[in-house]
């Protein structure tokens, strides 16, 4: 079976992490923009990044037969410098040419500010003026909730807005039900501590069903794994789910949504009426 | 055996005694695990005085979410407990 890593901050990792993630028949993965563990100095720190992670890690993971795709972005970490995060955001369109770039990503909130709101804002008004797709960073722990339903609450409200075209990702128990109602797409992330257990991203599966939902694992700088989105596939055959549907969450499911960008090269393995059991 | 119908979206297709048989130990061990971790703290010096530390008395909290019999919503009512309040129109922090 086929997986794609819908979201991966793969600069963080080693290239044995790439090795680990093919011999689990991983095939593609995304890197969304992020906070790297301390704010970045200037906007050409920005500039290099975007550069590692549109041209190189292409490179590094392609020795591993896995495509790699990234999103560009200012981080909601360090959005609220509303100077530097403008400075980023001049150089963002150059970025979305390149042909592994899918969309705006991870932009959002961190703790709910004024000034990572307007930025947030700022930067829907720029995927939409270059018809890219979004992918939404949720904030952690306390702060998930509120924030969560100020983006749900804008995005739905704007009026120029595809929902198909948004995904929320870190999504759990408490804001998977407000998100997939206002017709977004969710992603459940697994990562100790804060987010969610291979067990509950399944208990998620089985109440709200397959449809606009993925699943990540989230590798970064901290204390997490690649191999924790196979542990939900494992999770998934144990408890005794039919082979297509775990197809549909780890592998088709990334494609219905990622291959709304035409740079996205592979293609579902069933349609999404019939991958989604009729819905 | 221990095998229903019922599959995404519609419950796990696993009945319930097969669901506590696989996760009875793992259980155990979380509260067992939170068991220790409260009686360490509450042990240590100054021990008395954090058990009435507000993260504590959610914790309790959460435990009595834990214990409901009835509910299938522990898991999101557990992360509402965990939130920042909101009340009425969202208020942007400045």
């Amino acid at each position: 079976m086929k997986v794609i890593e819908p979201h991966i901050h793969m600069i963080a990792r080693t290239t044995q992490d790439y090795e680990r993630m093919a011999r689990m028949h991983t095939v593609a993965c995304c890197e969304p923009a992020f906070w790297a563990g301390y704010d970045r100095t200037s906007p050409e720190a920005f500039y290099d990044y975007f550069v590692h992670i549109s041209e190189f890690e292409p490179t590094r993971a392609a020795q591993y037969m896995i495509q790699h795709y990234c999103w560009i972005c200012i981080n909601p970490k360090e959005a609220d410098d509303l100077v530097l995060s403008r400075e980023v955001i001049s150089f963002i369109p150059e970025f979305l040419k390149k042909s592994t770039v899918l969309g705006l990503g991870e932009i959002g909130l961190n703790l709910n500010t004024k000034n990572e709101m307007t930025i947030f804002e700022e930067q829907v008004e720029l995927a939409l003026e270059y018809g890219q797709l979004i992918w939404i960073h949720t904030p952690h722990l306390k702060d998930k909730l509120k924030g969560t339903r100020m983006m749900v609450e804008y995005l739905a409200g704007h009026g120029g807005v595809d929902p198909e075209k948004v995904t929320f990702d870190h999504c759990e128990e408490h804001t998977l039900k407000m998100v997939r109602d206002a017709g977004f797409w969710a992603a459940m992330t697994i990562y100790p501590v804060t987010k969610n257990s291979p067990a509950r991203v399944v208990d998620a599966l089985e109440i709200y069903g397959i449809d606009h939902l993925m699943v990540d694992a989230s590798g970064d700088w901290g204390p997490s794994d690649p191999g924790t989105i196979h542990d939900a596939i494992f999770e998934m055959k144990k408890r005794g789910h039919r082979e297509e549907d775990v197809e549909t969450v780890f592998y088709n499911n990334p494609c219905f949504f990622l291959g709304q960008c035409e740079k996205f090269q592979l293609q579902p393995l069933q349609d999404r009426k019939k991958a989604w059991n009729g819905r | 055996m221990g095998k229903t119908t019922l599959g995404m979206g519609k419950g796990s297709p696993l009945d319930a005694r097969k669901l506590l048989d696989m996760h009875f130990l793992d259980i155990r061990s979380a509260l067992l695990e939170t068991a220790a971790a409260l009686d360490r703290i509450e042990r240590a010096k100054g021990g008395k005085e954090v058990m009435g530390d507000s993260r504590i008395s959610k914790l309790f909290a959460a435990c009595r979410i834990i214990t409901d019999t009835g509910a299938t919503d522990r898991a999101e009512r557990f992360l509402t407990l965990f939130s920042s309040p909101e009340t009425g129109p969202l208020q942007v922090e400045e």
